[in-house]
């Protein structure tokens, strides 16, 4: 990684992922309260809607992307072993990577209607 | 009066420990500051040891921990203390003696922040000028005294002070990013990029709350991260 992506990249993605929550939270929690509540059914073909699943599945990259620079954050501040650092970042990255994957596929099973 | 005082002297004492003080009410008067009752305390007993000169908030030698928070004693009044008043050296340095610290590590940082013009041009006959607006371009910024106040109270700081320059070098840094006469604007904010030097202020403003001088580093970060932004643009 350059330089570059390790301070002020990481700083804007965090800002820019910040503001994007923020939206997704507030305008899905209003239209929520506005039109539910929802049956089962209901529920799974708006979720399945393309404007849903598409800004559902930005949500949750965003919102890895978030708690990857928050933790990373944390270990910089806090964990001085360079080795033992490195480590929980790859395990952060892991955990992360396999949520993303889990997402995409909760959000897929969604749309063909199987889940 | 009561006071609790940190007291260490690494040639004799196994650990820091807190002595007690008391000084008689008649002795303080009103409007006194912390640092003339530190002055009655210190007559009480010489080997209590601090660093003072001017006495008037400039020179920025008496920044101490006063009861939880960073401050300077010679303009903070005994009257708005609660008591016994706790008084520790600035917190995240080491100690050479009770209330001095070894300030090596912070100046470290300020020498990183180059603080100092840099213009490669050939010196002109008179000075290098400035519009009215460049010069007002470095207010809030130039005043800095180095108290090290808002560094030591920067949870930043503390956890990795050889590697953050810290509030007060990022107010130097900024001081001349923001000066019309420097030239050096990539080079400096070249040095400032990476995960450490500036990219460790998680914005928490401690230094804004204890300045003495009623400064804002919180704000010369933004300012140079604003910056940094604009230039990668």
């Amino acid at each position: 990684m350059s330089r570059a992506a390790q301070g002020l990249r990481a700083w804007l993605m965090q800002r820019f992922t910040a503001v994007y929550l923020a939206v997704y939270l507030l305008t899905t929690l209003a239209l929520i309260t506005s039109r539910g509540p929802f049956t089962y059914a209901e529920w799974r073909s708006w979720l399945a809607g393309p404007w849903m699943s598409v800004s559902t599945t930005l949500f949750a990259l965003a919102l890895l992307l978030h708690v990857w620079v928050g933790i990373r954050d944390v270990l910089i501040d806090y964990m001085h072993a360079v080795w033992l650092r490195l480590l929980f970042m790859a395990a952060t990255a892991l955990v992360l990577l396999v949520s993303l994957l889990w997402v995409i596929r909760a959000l897929a099973l969604a749309a063909v209607g199987t889940g | 009066m009561k006071f609790s005082i940190y007291r260490y002297d690494p040639d004799q004492d196994a650990k820091p420990w807190m002595q007690d003080y008391e000084l008689p009410d008649d002795r303080i008067e009103p409007g006194m500051m912390l640092l003339d009752a530190l002055l009655l305390v210190k007559a009480q007993d010489q080997s209590l040891s601090f660093r003072r000169s001017c006495q008037e908030g400039v020179c920025g030698s008496d920044g101490m921990n006063i009861n939880g928070r960073n401050g300077l004693a010679c303009i903070t009044p005994l009257s708005g203390l609660k008591t016994p008043i706790e008084i520790r050296p600035l917190p995240g340095l080491p100690v050479i003696r009770d209330l001095v610290v070894d300030l090596e590590p912070f100046y470290r940082q300020y020498r990183t922040a180059k603080p100092w013009l840099i213009n490669d041009e050939p010196c002109p006959e008179v000075e290098r000028r400035q519009s009215p607006q460049q010069r007002e371009q470095l207010d809030g910024l130039y005043e800095c005294i180095l108290c090290a106040c808002c560094s030591t109270s920067c949870p930043s700081f503390w956890w990795n002070p050889d590697k953050f320059l810290g509030p007060a070098a990022l107010l130097q840094s900024w001081r001349f990013l923001a000066d019309s006469r420097d030239q050096a604007t990539e080079e400096r904010l070249n040095s400032l990029e990476g995960p450490f030097r500036l990219f460790r202020c998680h914005t928490i403003m401690n230094c804004v709350d204890v300045c003495p001088k009623g400064l804002n580093p919180t704000r010369a970060i933004g300012r140079i991260k604003e910056l940094m932004v604009k230039r990668s643009l």
